[in-house]
């Protein structure tokens, strides 16, 4: 009896604190609409809003669909790294692990050199190698003969990898040395300055649909995270469930990957940082890793385009934050019981 | 015996004294043409070229510079591709360069070297890929930065000496020098606060959306901006990085600048314009409703970049900005007399040609 | 009551080999059947056909077809203790025996105040109820395998499968593994498991199957196969079977 209490006394206290993060979020978010470069660097809180068109214009058509990107970026990509993390057992593990981003940079690029601006043919490019790079590391590894399956993903994952960095790094030889590679270079480096609502209205129905699908998975992931076997026993139809899984954290993915260019660190770190928080089970872990994921990006974002008159690729500042981050983590001591 | 061999003695002693005095004038000479590259090496040449290659990425910089060298009607010439996307000047200047395919920006050194060229020049970014393994190779190879006015100035100087004619080298600065202070003495009056304020920004189009950048307060569009008596609103913005760096909308709607002037390297400016013009957001901007947002000139390679073209775009800027000061300068006959006298242009379709692409270049912002 | 009727069962992998060969059992509701044999013999591919992890015709489950049950279904009426299991986050105990309810509850839907009570009282069967909410990583190979079988528990099971359970234990540990599957032997549970241990099967089992090269060499009582001659040609060396003061000892 004592154990019931004390399980829904964790619930409970793990649902404080997601709800005390969300309300976090939608402050900041509040207050960051209020954060640029406009009239000067930093917060200005205009007392003639409703009089100063040029204000409601940046802060309606600039900021605020831009803020929007940055939280549904660091949700999915937390929730995608999470997701990864728990399908291979392994807590380090990222969604560029089976050649998916570099599948999809692959893909965003090879539609860049071959001249059509189209916006939607990135993204369905991005999205169709991102999945192909999937799909190719799982046939690869049924295909070896050694090795149980997570060693054999992992060599397939690194193999595809590879094939897809060449390719893309063929596309950065062959294209103008002064005219499609810097189109290249935002996308190795991400950034949000490229937000629109059209983008927006597009793209988000598509990824919020696979947050409410990894969201709806949050307990049963942790039986996917055990040996196939052990799901099976218990009622689960493991495949199914890991295919479902990997496919919608992939594309949403690759679909953010195809408006942001290449976010890194995200998908590794804030998974670690959400289990820290609320535990290893990831019914807590796993929504608190995608409030934590869009925290973040939304930080790092909002440094990226108020610090500085130019704006920061926020690939660097989530390199940068994040691998700080990492090291702290990897120095503190493991400690009993929650961890 | 002893007497004749003392002779003999005292005349090879007086012959040696004079070729010691002959190998000194000579290497005096000689010394006149060693000319030293941005790498700072030092290269002399026997005679004067009759073959040089201009290889590498923005072989138009050190192609631009040549071509203001006579020596070079009489050159066989091989450069790699200089087409930045609005056309190629020295297919112009000179339609046999066209002949064979050009090579390759990126050509290996390998094939630089298969063509046999007698001297190659590179801008000095290539140092390390492409300059030291001709050197080792054996390939007389000579480096350039030409980025800002000083690198003009006196690698002009340098290109001159290895191409033994200083005379010209110097014609060629004075002329330069010449523009510039029409240029900045007219604009010397103008007090800071009444500078003109202005903005200049890259246009670039990727996934279908604009972006705009500013180049670093070292780099000769700033430099240019500064000489025309403006005031280039962006300094002091680019530190985060050496090169271009996007600004978002909202920074520029900080600045609020009261001209803006869109340069675009690869593609017309039509487009960013015509972006700039029909958007609501934008339309707030005072540039935008005084219509002072401007496509900066061009002809077959844009002005407002370290080429030899920047005094034309010097010049059109300052009339732009202070017309009052500029009353009696035609552009058109600006832009013919800096090819006459530059590169010995007189044939008069190609003139009228490049008066006529820039003439295309700025027609839009006669609004 | 039949729990599991295998009739004439015959097994070979896709690469060719043939892993069991008509093997024919039927194992009594709240009886503990141990599966005994040389490693090769084929126990873990009858383990694994036993819980529709191998697909099967020729397996009976309570009188239905081992085939026709649902996942879920099935998963409420076999619960299978692996060998081993890798440990790679922090679960707590609670959290990692609540899995085994997972046969219980809707698509997405999580645990329930009822499936945290019986996971509960399954650590508390197996002797672990005060470390629930230690994190497993912290615990020692014993009681790891003893959260399997709590786990397995909380699966409320008709039926209980174990592959070779005490195969990593000291001595204390084994006795306990024991303790915990007596009783629930004695709650009238059916059990299944394999070893190679043959004192330990005799200790614990009602019936035992011996399997041999994939066939079946002898199933019984464990007093009528348990007998040092069937031992022998299982094992293919000399094993002995004899009664010491009130105990059977094998060796």
């Amino acid at each position: 009896m004592n154990a019931e209490l004390l399980y829904r006394s964790e619930e409970r206290r793990n649902r404080r604190v997601l709800s005390g993060l969300f309300l976090l979020l939608l402050l900041l978010s509040a207050l960051f609409l209020f954060a640029g470069r406009y009239p000067k660097g930093g917060f200005t809180f205009p007392r003639d809003l409703a009089e100063n068109r040029m204000m409601q214009n940046i802060m309606l058509n600039i900021r605020l669909p831009r803020i929007l990107l940055a939280l549904i970026a660091g949700a999915i990509l937390s929730a995608a790294g999470f997701t990864f993390q728990m399908l291979f057992a392994n807590p380090l593990v990222e969604p560029g692990f089976l050649g998916v981003s570099q599948g999809s940079a692959f893909g965003a690029a090879l539609v860049i050199v071959v001249g059509t601006n189209s916006s939607a043919m990135v993204q369905v490019s991005a999205t169709f190698f991102g999945l192909l790079a999937l799909g190719a590391s799982y046939y690869l590894a049924k295909r070896f003969r050694f090795g149980g399956w997570l060693l054999r993903l992992v060599l397939s994952g690194i193999a595809v990898s590879a094939i897809f960095s060449s390719a893309l790094g063929v596309i950065k030889l062959v294209a103008e040395p002064t005219k499609d590679l810097q189109d290249i270079t935002f996308w190795m480096m991400g950034g949000l300055w490229n937000s629109n609502w059209k983008q927006i209205l597009t793209v988000m129905p598509i990824v919020l649909f696979c947050l409410v699908v990894l969201y709806s998975y949050r307990w049963k992931m942790n039986l996917l995270s055990l040996q196939e076997k052990s799901a099976y026993s218990v009622g689960l139809n493991p495949k199914r469930d890991r295919t479902v899984l990997l496919v919608v954290a992939t594309v949403g993915t690759t679909l953010t990957i195809s408006l942001t260019g290449l976010i890194g660190w995200v998908g590794l770190i804030m998974p670690h940082l959400a289990r820290k928080l609320f535990g290893s089970d990831s019914k807590a872990a796993l929504p608190g890793s995608m409030v934590m994921g869009a925290l973040f990006l939304l930080l790092c974002d909002t440094v990226g385009r108020t610090l500085l008159p130019t704006e920061i690729p926020i690939g660097l500042l989530t390199s940068f934050i994040g691998a700080i981050i990492f090291m702290v983590i990897l120095s503190l001591k493991h400690q009993d019981g929650k961890a | 015996m002893k007497k004749i061999l003392l002779a003999l003695l005292v005349l090879v002693l007086s012959l040696s004294l004079f070729a010691q005095g002959t190998t000194e004038k000579q290497m005096q000479e000689s010394d006149a043409f060693r000319a030293t590259d941005a790498n700072g090496r030092t290269l002399l040449l026997t005679e004067k070229p009759t073959s040089i290659m201009v290889a590498g990425k923005a072989a138009v910089m050190p192609a631009n510079a040549l071509f203001l060298f006579p020596e070079v009607e009489t050159m066989a010439l091989q450069l790699s591709k200089t087409d930045q996307g609005l056309g190629d000047f020295f297919s112009l200047l000179r339609p046999s360069l066209d002949e064979n395919p050009r090579f390759a920006q990126n050509a290996s050194v390998e094939e630089i070297a298969s063509k046999n060229p007698q001297l190659v020049l590179l801008k000095a970014t290539h140092y390390d890929s492409i300059a030291k393994k001709l050197d080792q190779l054996g390939v007389p190879n000579f480096t350039m930065n030409l980025e800002s006015y000083e690198d003009w100035k006196a690698e002009i100087v340098e290109l001159g000496k290895l191409l033994k004619n200083p005379g010209r080298a110097q014609e060629i600065l004075s002329l330069y020098e010449g523009r510039l202070k029409e240029i900045t003495d007219a604009v010397s009056s103008i007090p800071e606060d009444k500078k003109t304020r202005v903005l200049l920004l890259q246009g670039l189009n990727s996934d279908n959306a604009n972006s705009f950048k500013v180049a670093p307060d070292s780099w000769m569009q700033t430099w240019m901006v500064d000489q025309v008596g403006a005031n280039a609103v962006w300094k002091g913005a680019n530190i985060a990085s050496s090169g271009w760096s996007t600004v978002s909308f909202e920074q520029i709607a900080a600045w609020d600048p009261q001209v803006i002037y869109i340069v675009s390297y690869k593609t017309p400016t039509d487009s960013f314009l015509e972006e700039i013009y029909s958007s609501s957001l934008w339309a707030g901007l005072k540039a935008v409703q005084a219509n002072q947002v401007k496509a900066a000139p061009a002809d077959v390679m844009s002005y407002l970049q370290p080429v030899s073209s920047w005094i034309l775009g010097a010049e059109w800027m300052a009339q732009d900005l202070y017309p009052q000061f500029f009353s009696e300068m035609q552009m058109e006959e600006q832009v013919r007399s800096f090819y006459k006298e530059m590169y010995s242009i007189t044939d008069k379709a190609k003139l009228d040609y490049l008066v006529g692409r820039f003439n295309a270049s700025v027609a839009l912002n006669k609004r | 009551m039949t729990a599991i009727k295998i009739e004439d069962l015959s097994f070979t992998y896709p690469s060719g080999t043939q892993a069991l060969a008509n093997i024919s059992l039927e194992v009594v509701e709240s009886s503990t059947l141990a599966l005994i044999g040389s490693n090769g013999a084929g126990k873990s591919t009858l383990m694994d056909l036993l819980f529709g992890w191998k697909p099967s015709s020729a397996i009976t489950l309570f009188r239905k077809p081992l085939k026709e049950y649902g996942r879920k279904e099935l998963g409420r009426h076999i619960a299978l203790v692996p060998q081993s299991e890798h440990y790679n986050f922090s679960f707590t105990l609670l959290d990692y025996t609540l899995f085994g309810r997972a046969p219980y509850l809707a698509e997405m839907a999580s645990p329930t105040d009822k499936d945290v009570r019986i996971a509960y009282e399954a650590l508390e069967m197996v002797g672990l109820a005060s470390f629930a909410q230690r994190s497993i990583t912290s615990l020692s190979g014993g009681e790891g395998q003893l959260v399997l079988i709590a786990r397995a528990i909380a699966q409320q099971s008709r039926v209980l499968l174990l592959d070779e359970p005490t195969s990593a234990l000291d001595p204390a540990n084994r006795r306990k593994v024991i303790e915990i599957l007596s009783s629930l032997h004695e709650q009238g549970k059916t059990i299944i498991f394999t070893t190679h241990d043959a004192q330990f099967a005799y200790e614990l089992a009602t019936h035992v199957a011996m399997l041999k090269g994939g066939k079946l060499l002898a199933f019984g009582t464990k007093e009528e196969v348990v007998t040092s001659s069937l031992l022998t040609t299982l094992y293919e060396t000399p094993m002995t079977v004899c009664a010491v003061g009130g105990k059977t000892l094998i060796y």
